[in-house]
C-alpha cells in the first residue's frame, strides 16, 4: 500500500443511512456495514468486504491478496469485538 | 529458552493472571498452622515416610502454589510430541486448580487449553488459535477428573495441603497407601506408591475418564515420577509422566517438569503489584504494543488454512446469502467475506463507532501497533462528536502497515 491517501487506496463513503447501514467503496472493492435491531435493545452488526483481485495490475492485486488473505480476518475480528465492547460500555 | 517461548511466554503468563483475576478466587491466606508430629503420627507408614522426607513437620501448612510446567503432550499413541507450556495455580482454600496450557499443533498452530476445578466444578476447555473452540468438557466426569488432578499436584508438590479435614488416608501395605479427598459431593481416591527411601514413585487413580474417539472411558491414570531434585529446603519431582491404562495398553500422553525457579508457595491468586500497575508509558507501551501485535501473528499466518470458517465468522446462513448495500458494485469478487456479531446495545449506540473508523480518524480499534504506532493516544474509548459526522465522499482508508509519524 502506498503511503498517500489517493483514489485507489482509500475507501470513500459511498452512501449511508444513519443507524442503518454504511457503504464504503474503492475501485474493485466495497465494504458495507449493516445494523439490524434485535429484541431486547440489541443489535446485529453485519459487515461484508468484497474485493476483486485486479490481475491486470499484478502488483496491486498481489498486495491486496496478501493483505486480505492473511490480514483481514484477524483485523476484522478485532474490529467487531472492539465495536461490541465499546458500544456496550458506552453509556453516552 | 527459545525465542518463541520468550515472546509467547509473557503473553501466556498475562493470559493466566487475567484468567485467575476473572475467577475471583479467595485471596487467602489459608490454613497455615504449622504441621505437628501428631498430625503425621496417625498416617499410614509409607505416608509418614513421604511427609517426613518432604520436610512438612514443623513448617506451616501450604495452602496455595503457583508454578510453570514445561513438557510435552501427544494426542494418540505413536503421534509426535507437541511442546506444552502451562501456568498453574492450586489452592486448598475452597479447593481450586487452574491449569492454563499452551501448545503448538504441528509446531505452528497455537492451542490454548484450560483445566479448571473451581467451586466444586471441573472443566476442560481448549481453543485453537484462541478463537476456535475445540474442546469443552464439563459434568461429573470432569468434576472428579479435575479434582483428582488437584490431589495429584498436592501429593507431588505440597503434601501438607493434604493434612486437612477433607482428606483421609488408608493403609494398604509397606510401600503404598490410599488417599481420599472429599469436596462437597465430589470424592476422589488415589493410591500412592512410596519407595523405601520415602520418595513418591507413582500415583494411581481410577477417578478419571479418558477421552477416546467414541467418548469418555473410565480408565486408570498414573503419574510415574522419574526422580527428585532439591529446591531450597524442599524436594521437587525432576520429571514426571502421565499414563492412561486403556484396553489397548498403556498410553503415555504427557511428560514434563515443574520449573523450580517459578515455584511460589502460599501466594494469592493474583499478585497485586502486577495487577495494580498503571497505564504503561513510553518504551514499555511500545514494547507491549509490539507483543500484542506479535501475539496475532499465528492467526495471520494460518488464516488461509481456516478460510472457509473465517470468511463467514459469526454470520448465519441467511446473513451470508442475504443482500448488503453495494453488492452489485463488485459482482465477481475474489474475496467476499461476511462477518457478524451481536451487540448488547441499541443501533444508535453502535453506529457512531462505525462511522468514525478510518484513516486520521479513530483507528480501527484493533492492534494498537498497526493503528497508531508508538503514539500515546490510546485506541478510542468514547466516540468523538467531531469525527462522527460522516459525509458522502469522505475518505477513509484502511490502516497502513508502514509506521507513520506520531502526531
Amino acid at each position: 500500500m502506498s503511503k498517500k491517501v489517493n483514489e485507489t487506496t482509500a475507501f470513500k463513503v459511498k452512501a449511508f443511512e444513519p443507524n442503518g447501514w454504511l457503504l464504503w467503496e474503492k475501485p474493485d472493492s466495497t465494504w458495507s456495514w449493516k445494523l439490524v435491531p434485535l429484541d431486547g435493545d440489541r443489535t446485529r452488526l453485519i459487515t461484508r468486504l468484497k474485493q476483486r483481485y485486479a490481475w491486470e495490475k499484478p502488483a496491486s492485486a498481489l498486495s491486496a491478496l496478501v493483505l486480505l488473505e492473511f490480514g483481514d480476518f484477524p483485523m476484522i475480528r478485532r474490529v467487531l469485538k472492539g465495536i461490541k465492547a465499546r458500544a456496550e460500555r458506552w453509556q453516552g | 529458552m527459545d525465542v518463541r517461548d520468550a515472546v509467547f511466554g509473557i503473553g501466556s503468563r498475562r493470559r493466566f493472571l487475567a484468567h485467575l483475576a476473572r475467577l475471583d478466587l479467595p485471596v487467602g491466606p489459608g490454613d497455615s498452622r504449622p504441621v505437628t508430629e501428631d498430625d503425621v503420627a496417625s498416617l499410614p507408614k509409607p505416608a509418614q515416610r513421604y511427609m517426613r522426607l518432604m520436610g512438612v513437620v514443623g513448617r506451616p501448612r501450604d495452602w496455595s502454589f503457583r508454578v510453570r510446567f514445561v513438557g510435552g503432550l501427544r494426542r494418540a499413541p505413536g503421534k509426535r510430541w507437541m511442546r506444552a507450556v502451562a501456568w498453574q495455580y492450586n489452592a486448598s482454600l475452597s479447593v481450586a486448580r487452574i491449569f492454563d496450557l499452551r501448545m503448538d499443533l504441528g509446531g505452528v498452530l497455537p492451542m490454548f487449553g484450560s483445566d479448571t476445578y473451581v467451586n466444586r466444578r471441573g472443566r476442560m476447555f481448549g481453543k485453537l488459535l484462541n478463537v476456535l473452540k475445540v474442546v469443552d468438557g464439563s459434568g461429573r466426569e470432569f468434576d472428579l477428573g479435575e479434582l483428582v488432578t488437584y490431589l495429584n499436584d498436592a501429593c507431588l508438590l505440597a503434601p501438607s495441603m493434604l493434612l486437612n479435614d477433607n482428606v483421609n488416608f488408608a493403609a494398604i501395605d509397606a510401600e503404598s497407601f490410599d488417599v481420599t479427598l472429599v469436596d462437597a459431593d465430589n470424592e476422589v481416591t488415589a493410591r500412592v506408591f512410596v519407595g523405601s527411601d520415602g520418595r513418591l514413585v507413582d500415583f494411581s487413580t481410577t477417578d478419571r475418564w479418558y477421552a477416546d474417539p467414541h467418548g469418555l472411558v473410565h480408565a486408570r491414570w498414573t503419574t510415574p515420577i522419574e526422580g527428585w531434585i532439591t529446591n531450597g529446603d524442599r524436594l521437587l519431582p525432576s520429571r514426571g509422566r502421565a499414563v492412561w491404562h486403556v484396553e489397548t495398553g498403556e498410553f503415555e500422553y504427557a511428560w514434563g517438569s515443574f520449573e523450580p525457579e517459578t515455584l511460589e508457595f502460599n501466594v494469592p491468586p493474583t499478585t497485586p503489584a502486577r495487577s495494580q500497575r498503571g497505564p504503561a508509558t513510553g518504551e514499555r507501551r511500545v514494547g507491549r504494543a509490539v507483543l500484542d501485535a506479535l501475539s496475532g501473528v499465528p492467526l495471520f499466518v494460518s488464516a488461509p488454512l481456516i478460510r472457509r470458517w473465517h470468511m463467514r465468522w459469526g454470520a448465519s446462513d441467511a446473513e451470508v446469502s442475504g443482500p448488503m448495500p453495494g453488492d452489485e458494485i463488485v459482482p465477481k469478487a475474489s474475496f467476499n467475506a461476511t462477518r457478524a456479531i451481536t451487540i448488547d446495545a441499541l443501533p444508535e449506540r453502535v453506529w457512531p463507532w462505525i462511522v468514525q473508523m478510518g484513516y486520521r480518524r479513530a483507528g480501527f480499534y484493533t492492534y494498537a501497533l498497526l493503528d497508531k504506532p508508538g503514539t500515546r493516544a490510546p485506541t478510542a474509548s468514547c466516540p468523538s462528536t467531531r469525527i462522527r459526522r460522516s459525509g458522502i465522499g469522505c475518505r477513509c482508508r484502511r490502516r497502513s502497515t508502514r509506521p507513520r509519524r506520531s502526531r
